[in-house]
């Protein structure tokens, strides 16, 4: 199994884990349960979709443990560096950027898609959560809102902060490369 | 002069608006300070945009990425080890 669904396990995974050793742990318990479990593979999917569901929720199981380590510190809408100035107007060096005429329009959808996981990767444990639950596995509001103990106007509130990160980050990997800025 | 204000959305606000936007219903009052807003700005019609892009970029295909051969010979080892 680790042969055949070693990668596709690693890169599910990469996009919602932020460290090689939790992704590893993640694994391991996800092969260990499906040989355990292998009696219930009844062949309605393909295999490597049951492995995957497994992860996910060995991945839920790790964030949930984390929330209770981590506890959600900052969920104030205002950020000293979210990119706008005092007055509310976004600041002219980071204002926005017309992507159709920056090179992030003649990438490949892939590398382009390749480049905001790695931005995902880059956020702050609260917001890469909301953001996997919410735009990677599209849960709803109120079920997101459940696993992560917070009121649905904190979690827009995070969705918000994280999606200026993603943005901007986005924009400047366009620019100079993801580690570049 | 501050009713006027009140009508009127910073970036900042309309850009909270905007993501609130993708979570739940807003009122028509702020999807007409939206508009307004957008109108005038083209910041502000950039994000609307971009949000929307990396919503679809998210939802899309994952990317491929190899498992790195140490992450690999650790799992290797782990799973022989166990029972």
């Amino acid at each position: 199994m680790l042969e055949n669904h070693g990668d596709a396990l690693y890169a599910f995974a990469r996009s919602r884990v932020d460290n090689d050793d939790d992704i590893a742990d993640c694994i391991q318990e996800t092969l260990l349960a499906a040989v355990k479990n292998a009696a219930s593979f009844a062949g309605r999917s393909s295999e490597r979709t049951w492995l995957t569901g497994i992860l996910k929720f060995k991945i839920f199981d790790l964030y949930r443990a984390r929330e209770r380590e981590i506890r959600f510190q900052s969920i104030d809408a205002a950020d000293d560096d979210d990119g706008f100035s005092d007055n509310g107007h976004w600041e002219m060096q980071r204002a926005p950027k017309a992507w159709e005429k920056s090179p992030l329009e003649h990438l490949e959808v892939s590398e382009l898609s390749q480049r905001l996981h790695e931005c995902i990767r880059h956020l702050p444990a609260t917001m890469r959560t909301a953001v996997v639950l919410r735009e990677l596995e599209a849960l709803a509001t109120a079920e997101i809102c459940k696993q992560l103990s917070v009121t649905a106007t904190n979690l827009n509130v995070i969705l918000y902060r994280a999606r200026l990160h993603l943005r901007s980050c986005l924009e400047t990997a366009g620019f100079t490369g993801v580690n570049g800025g | 002069m501050a009713e006027d204000k009140k009508h009127s959305l910073s970036c900042e606000e309309f850009a909270m608006l905007a993501s609130t936007r993708m979570e739940q219903g807003i009122s028509w009052s702020d999807r007409l300070r939206m508009l307004w807003h957008e109108i005038q700005c083209v910041y502000c019609r950039r994000f609307v945009t971009q949000l929307k892009r990396i919503r679809n970029l998210l939802r899309a295909e994952v990317p491929a990425v190899p498992m790195p051969p140490e992450i690999r010979t650790r799992l290797k080892e782990k799973l022989r080890t166990k029972p």
